[in-house]
Parts: C-alpha cells; structure tokens; sequence
C-alpha cells in the first residue's frame, strides 16, 4: 500500500468514526421517544454487507420512519442540540408531500448530516410493505435497538428503487447490490416482493444495467438467472443508459417521463404527477 | 517528559477512538484532524483508554513485544509527547 493509499484509508476511518458516533447520537434520540427507524442505503449496508465499513463512502445518514412519528423524531433531535433544517417556504407543500426533513446530527463541533424519510420513493408512490420491511428488519451489532436494517431482500430492492430514480447514476449502488447478492437472497421473495411493490420493471432496468456494467458479477449472474421472471422494457433501458452518461441531469418532465417507462400503473401515475405538480403551484401562491 | 512517573494519561474527551482493523484511528473533533496509529501506537492507545502512568505503559509494550523496557520508555514517552501536544491526551497526576 502507497503513502496515499494509507492516507485515503485512515481519512476514510476517520469519516467512519465520525458517523459511528453520529448513529449512536441517532439511536439515542429515536430512544427517547420509542421511535425504530430503518437505516437504509450506504449507512445501513455499510454496517452489515462491508467487511469494512469505513470503505462504503457516502455523503449522509438515510433514515426511515413511519410518516406519522417523524414530528415527534424532528423534536427529539432538536431536543437534544442538533439541527432540524427548515424547508424552504416556496417547497413546504411539495416537501410534506415527500416526506423528507434533513437533520445536522452535533457530534462535538462536527455535522453529519441525516436524510429523515417517510420513504425512499418519489413522486408517485409505489406500494412499497414499509411495515413488513420494518418487521423483517434486524438490529446492528453495538448500536441502539433503535436503530435497525432492512433484510437483504427488502434492502436490495430498495437499492434499485433508488439507483432508478437516480437515473442509473448513483455508482455506490452497483457495489450495494453485488454486496447484497453475494450474501445470499432468496431469489423467489426478491421477485415476489418487488411484483408486489410495482418495482419488477425497476428490478430488470437495474440488473440488465449492472449485468452490463459488471458482466463477471455475482448480480449479473443472479440477473441471468432472473431472465423471464421480469419484464423486459428495452426502450426504458435504452432512455435510461443515455440518460447516465448525460452530461446534464435533464428536466424535471423528461425525468418524470422516463420514471414512468417503469411503472405498471400509468393512470395512478399521471393522476400523481398532476397533484405533484397541483402542491408545487400551489407552494408557489403567496397565500 | 516531568513527573511521568505519576502522571496518569487519558484521551481528551474531543477525541474519537476506535481500533479499526487492528490500527487505533483517532479523530480530533476539536481541530478536525484525525491520526492513524500502528500496531504498537494502538496498543498503547488501547491501555491510554483505560487510563495508565507511563509505568504502566511500558510494561504493557514490554511484555507484548520483543523490546527492552528501556527502548520501550523513550518511543512511548516521544508518542505521549506527541499525543499531548496535538491535544490527543491529557495527564493528571495520580
């Protein structure tokens, strides 16, 4: 190892004692109002897929709990010296609509920042068992009871919900999920669940982009392996492949029109998008 | 290095600490720096937890590795030094 391969090491160690302190600040205060929530994506599979957890970068904590608690989480955390970050005036509808609040969890002088979500998904919300996924959920070795992770099925297709609405751009998520499949998923409930969720279409975008990106893999196999049991939507892939080696993002209307290639409720969806956008006029008003 | 003989090392309290994959890390919340510490620097960061004199320090190092005590005081007393003067560790006398 070179100088600056150690130097990259310790500087990620150090990131990782960081949040470790910041999740035990998390769990204490999710315990102070019997609160669990679910530790999902990188903080949550850094702690129970990486042999070594400090080398699963990434920039916040993102964390699940049910809609209905997360008033009496935002005062806990405020409750006990950290940040709860005020949305903005001109997005308070569209953002209560997403259920999305960010936290500045106070570890000494330090900031780690924390995504607290109703849900992971966006828009227009697929049927995603957020109950069963907390039921089949496991605590984390060291941390608070509070504090739990999705099974490996759950949290892989909640790993392709995400890497989808990203676009295909979230590359942490190809490491995610080969992660995930080399501990062993139980291919018959991966696929029930994610027809059940409305997440099939989602599941073979993701794993057709992943076979191609990373032939050899153990996901790629399971890909393989998966051919017949998920739809297959070439145009959506086609649209999605070009839209991650885009230079731009894109707009909002053609992310909304590439989302859709993969839903398997089209009305529900359109239905959605019209109130989505009714709350953004609607935040945009001065009354 | 005065009066080591009666002075107890411990961490400052804005430091985090863990043994990560047999190195200690220690991250100084204070002046946002962290350090990385070898084999032997962890096992003295680990005994440094508990609270220890150089005494006691020594002998740790003595007795877990092929050194004389005599070499073992001066690199430890160079790193509590070290520590100390980052602000890592602090001393009170016993």
């Amino acid at each position: 190892m070179t100088r600056d391969d150690r130097a990259e090491v310790h500087a990620a160690k150090a990131a990782y004692l960081l949040r470790r302190r910041a999740l035990d600040l998390i769990g204490a205060a999710l315990s102070s109002v019997e609160v669990v929530g679910l530790l999902v994506k990188g903080a949550g599979l850094a702690e129970t897929v990486y042999a070594e957890p400090w080398s699963r970068a990434m920039s916040d904590v993102d964390l699940v709990v049910p809609a209905e608690v997360q008033r009496v989480c935002l005062d806990a955390f405020e409750a006990l010296g950290h940040e709860v970050v005020p949305i903005p005036d001109n997005r308070r509808r569209s953002y209560e609509a997403h259920g999305e609040r960010m936290v500045r969890v106070a570890v000494g002088p330090a900031r780690v920042a924390v995504e607290l979500h109703a849900t992971l998904d966006k828009l227009v919300l697929h049927p995603i068992d957020w109950p069963g996924i907390l039921a089949r959920s496991s605590a984390i070795s060291g941390l608070s009871e509070s504090l739990r992770v999705p099974c490996v099925e759950d949290h892989a297709l909640l790993v392709m919900l995400h890497a989808a609405l990203s676009e295909l751009r979230h590359e942490r998520a190809w490491d995610d999920l080969e992660r995930l499949v080399e501990r062993g998923l139980d291919r018959n409930l991966l696929v029930e669940r994610g027809r059940a969720w409305g997440l099939a279409p989602t599941m073979a975008l993701v794993l057709d982009a992943l076979e191609a990106r990373r032939p050899t893999s153990a996901a790629a196999a399971l890909r393989r392996e998966l051919r017949g049991a998920l739809p297959e939507r070439p145009l959506a892939r086609r649209l999605f492949e070009r839209a991650a080696v885009a230079r731009h993002k894109g707009t909002g209307l053609t992310w909304v029109v590439r989302q859709a290639m993969l839903r398997d409720d089209p009305l529900r969806y359109a239905l959605g998008v019209l109130r989505f956008a009714g709350l953004r006029v609607a935040d945009k008003l001065p009354w | 290095m005065r009066d080591a003989g009666s002075q107890v090392f411990t961490p400052s309290p804005k430091v985090l600490a863990r043994v990560l994959d047999g190195e200690a890390v220690l991250l100084d919340l204070g002046g946002g720096t962290y350090f990385g510490l070898n084999e032997v620097g962890s096992t003295i960061w680990s005994a440094v937890e508990g609270g220890a004199t150089l005494d006691e320090l020594v002998a740790t190092v003595a007795s877990t590795y092929d050194v004389s005590p005599e070499l073992a005081r001066h690199d430890i007393a160079t790193l509590i030094d070290e520590l100390r003067s980052r602000g890592l560790v602090l001393a009170t006398l016993r």
